[in-house]
């Protein structure tokens, strides 16, 4: 069911991880995506885990919800897998018919599949304990300095927002619509690839004309509610960057410094 | 004499019409004065223009055609939109559609964010806001995992924390069941208990009606009744021909005096058609 | 008393099994509903009603238990499945929002079509529906989209009336709209079930309108079947259904205090007709003190 989806779910809590600037989230993100892609040996690999484990147990976030998350993404996942398996060079340990496996193909495929699987369980942390609002948030204050290139720095944001907050109502919008649908004896798995497009028109039209309602009438309750563009605006949470911030982001340095290290001694 | 807040000299109100056609009043001629701290319930029938009128009161919508004053402000000035806006909150039918935030605490401070207030100050009326809804404890909750009733109160905190002088809710309970409705119109009642605000209720249950202490009734774009509950609603067969209804005491009185049983039309909550009935028909001992 | 048409047996369905978001919405459920009867379901929000009656069409499989259509278990096969869709019309909530076709007549035909019914079966399925819900022949050619609100939502229920259910399940059908609407609405409903003589079950929070229009009642309450009976059994139970979040009748509400104030009208009063013939009573016994 489409409510299992947890993609951009925020799971509260008040472990340090969500009590982190969101700044230094996204910043840790983007180090730990480096770290991720400077890794070559299976002992970075290793210490880009064991800092990933660290953080998933610091924030208590159950294995089961990031594995969940894992679910929609299966496919892609295994078919990087395989086709690495095959493509690797070197002497083949095995071969059928016009595939052969290398030694190198199997090392390639679990680290391609490792790394997406730890891609997305990363950027994961960062929706899981990030409120989309702080998340926006910090977003727009990092990218502050774009403002003197006149990127609408605060529009964009709200816009990310917004989108984030719609995302739980529209999805269980769809599955009303869909059901709906198939109360009318709508069937949208037989038939070839036009009929099966065809039957996605009873669900994409109306969740188009109310994604356009809802749209509007949130519209209306924000300027009823002040709402007037980032001038002049306060924040109820001002973010500051704590010493937990900085040490945090000295050990996201210093692991990115380990890996590079690590993989040029070839380790 | 009491003070006026909201005055509303011969509005007239329409939607730009597409090419070729011709436009239709939405709002045909209303006037209306509202006193302070007074609770006003408009009523009228789907497409009588009450939302319309509503969204007048906080210059969303501006007239085509007379004119809205609002605290003394008259709301097609533009620099003092956002003062209006402020002094008279709204609450809107569809909690769903007017939550801007996945935490209830950062949806309350939604308004005083935009107003610019200064970071302190809004966790005051946050708080403060949430605990007069009776929402404080799900203040880090994520509104869409909420019922509809939590939501619509999460909806009315997010208003309050503007600290409004007026609010306008439009059909606030339509969506909600009994709990629900019970707790916004709870809501209510402690607002002009412990604030004193002015309230203007939109709503189609007669019930909810029963408790203002006014009731103005449209139809078509124009005002048709206005005055104490207790003068509207004993009319019964002209609310029915507007497509109204009457609270089902009222319903019954009127049953008994069509069975030739003549009681005053008068008794409108439960407790005054009691009183009336068991001074006819109870026992005495 | 007639026959069950269908049976809902210790029916429990569980969201999000195995995740932090894990909730039983429905739990351990017996329910009949009887062939020609009209039914009311209620509850508070979140009390499992729109979980429950999306499994009398199988749209959701139950996490354990089984659903009954004369007889024959719904989820058995593909075929069953199919069968149940055809014979219990859903109309969910603010059915309106699901229009999609460029005229009403297309809409109310897509249940019939997807049905593969022939067509002259369709056309006349289509004007009949839209006789049901009072909606006339010129508005069958407009889009759905120039329709007012009360339109619209007629157009919507007609579109599963063309299907000819013989079970009708309508969650909360007058939500939203006036007073006269709501009444209209209903009244096409039961037109419906007089001429066809389906069963209705609706789903709503308005006591008065289940005190006034259902043979039956079923109160959820967090997900279990906390009572069933005929509206005076459930609404002399007044202090259990207020506990449970719900309301009463107000002739309800009525009598109770008329009853404390030493007036003699029976416990059981729950509609202004039979309030007012209570009070008649004593208007004779009046008179002829």
């Amino acid at each position: 069911m489409l409510k299992d989806v947890t993609l951009g779910q925020y799971f509260p809590g008040t472990t340090v991880v969500h009590r982190l600037d969101p700044r230094t989230k996204i910043l840790l993100v983007v180090l730990y995506i480096v770290a991720l892609f400077c890794a070559k040996t299976w002992l970075a690999y290793l210490l880009v885990g064991v800092c990933l484990a660290a953080a998933i147990a610091a924030a208590r976030i159950r294995l089961s919800a990031m594995l969940k998350g894992l679910k929609p993404l299966i496919f892609i996942v295994l078919l990087t897998g395989l086709l690495n398996l095959f493509y690797g060079r070197g002497e083949p340990i095995a071969r059928f018919w016009i595939f052969k496996i290398t030694r190198e193909g199997i090392e390639n495929a679990v680290f391609m599949v490792l790394r997406i699987v730890m891609l997305v369980m990363g950027t994961f942390m960062l929706t899981y304990t990030t409120s989309p609002i702080m998340l926006t948030y910090g977003l727009e204050l990092l990218m502050k300095p774009l403002k003197v290139l006149k990127v609408p720095v605060h529009e964009l944001a709200m816009m990310m927002s917004m989108a984030l907050r719609l995302i739980p109502t529209l999805i269980e919008e769809t599955d009303k619509i869909i059901s709906a649908q198939k109360a009318r004896g709508a069937e949208f798995d037989t038939g070839n690839l036009i009929q099966k497009a065809k039957a996605m028109l009873p669900i994409l039209i109306p969740l188009f004309l109310s994604s356009f309602r809802r749209a509007d009438e949130l519209a209306t309750a924000m300027e009823a509610r002040c709402y007037h563009g980032g001038e002049g605006r306060t924040r109820l949470n001002v973010l500051h960057m704590a010493a937990r911030d900085v040490l945090a982001l000295c050990l996201g340095a210093a692991l990115v410094a380990a890996v590079v290290v690590l993989s040029k001694f070839g380790l | 004499m009491d003070e006026t807040v909201i005055q509303i000299d011969n509005l007239t109100f329409f939607y730009t019409p597409d090419e070729g056609e011709t436009a239709e009043d939405v709002l045909s001629g209303v006037s209306l004065e509202i006193e302070k701290g007074s609770f006003v319930a408009i009523l009228g029938h789907n497409g009588s223009g009450k939302s319309t009128l509503a969204r007048h009161l906080n210059a969303l919508l501006l007239p085509k055609g007379g004119s809205v004053t609002v605290f003394g402000m008259d709301t097609k000035a533009e620099d003092l939109t956002l003062e209006i806006r402020r002094r008279v909150g709204m609450v809107f039918q569809n909690p769903d559609n007017q939550i801007v935030s996945n935490v209830v605490e950062e949806d309350v401070a939604f308004a005083p964010e935009n107003l610019g207030v200064p970071t302190p100050e809004i966790r005051r009326r946050v708080d403060e806001a949430l605990k007069m809804v009776g929402m404080y404890g799900f203040r880090d909750h994520a509104p869409h995992l909420l019922s509809g009733g939590q939501k619509q109160r999460v909806a009315i905190a997010g208003v309050l924390a503007m600290r409004p002088e007026c609010v306008a809710f439009d059909e606030p309970t339509a969506m909600l069941d009994p709990q629900g409705r019970r707790d916004v119109m709870d809501i209510i009642e402690k607002l002009r208990r412990e604030y004193g605000s002015t309230v203007i209720l939109i709503t189609h249950h007669m019930e909810e009606a029963v408790r203002a202490d006014r009731v103005v009734v449209m139809s078509d774009g124009k005002v048709v009744m206005d005055g104490a509950p207790r003068e509207v609603f004993p009319r019964v067969e002209e609310l029915e021909a507007l497509g109204l209804s009457v609270p089902e005491t009222v319903r019954l009185l009127w049953e008994m005096r069509k069975r030739g049983v003549d009681l005053p039309l008068t008794a409108l909550t439960v407790e005054e058609c009691a009183k009336v009935l068991a001074d006819r028909y109870a026992v005495k001992q | 008393m007639n026959e069950p048409i269908l049976k809902i047996e210790h029916l429990t369905h569980v969201y999000s099994q195995g995740t932090p978001f894990e909730l039983t919405a429905v739990r351990d459920v017996d329910l009949e509903i009887r062939k020609g009867e009209v039914l009311a379901l209620i509850g508070h929000t979140g009390s499992g009603k729109s979980t429950l009656i999306q499994h009398l069409n199988a749209l959701i499989k139950p996490t354990s238990g089984r659903v009954l259509l004369n007889g024959q278990d719904i989820f058995e096969s593909k075929k069953s499945v199919k069968a149940a869709r055809a014979a219990v019309g859903l109309v969910f909530q603010y059915p309106e929002y699901q229009l999609f076709e460029e005229t009403v007549y297309k809409d109310i035909a897509f249940g019939p079509k997807n049905m593969k019914l022939p067509q002259d079966e369709i056309d006349g399925r289509v004007r009949r529906a839209a006789r049901f819900v009072g909606l006339e022949e010129d508005v069958l050619e407009r889009a759905p989209f120039d329709l007012s609100g009360g339109q619209k939502r007629r157009a919507a229920i007609a579109g599963v009336i063309a299907m000819l259910p013989e079970v009708l399940v309508l969650d909360e059908p007058m939500a939203g709209l006036d007073p006269a609407g709501r009444e209209s609405i209903m009244e096409n409903i039961l037109s419906y079930h007089d001429e066809t003589n389906a069963a209705i079950v609706i789903v709503t929070h308005s006591m008065d309108e289940a005190a006034r229009y259902a043979h039956r009642m079923a109160v959820l309450d967090h997900g279990r079947v906390a009572m069933t009976g005929t509206p005076e059994e459930v609404f002399s139970h007044g202090a259990e259904l207020r506990a449970m979040g719900l309301a009463t009748p107000v002739m309800t509400d009525l009598s109770e205090r008329l009853i404390a104030l030493g007036v003699q009208v029976p416990g059981n009063v729950y509609t202004v007709e039979r309030m007012a013939d209570a009070l008649m009573a004593l208007e004779r016994g009046r008179e002829r003190a």
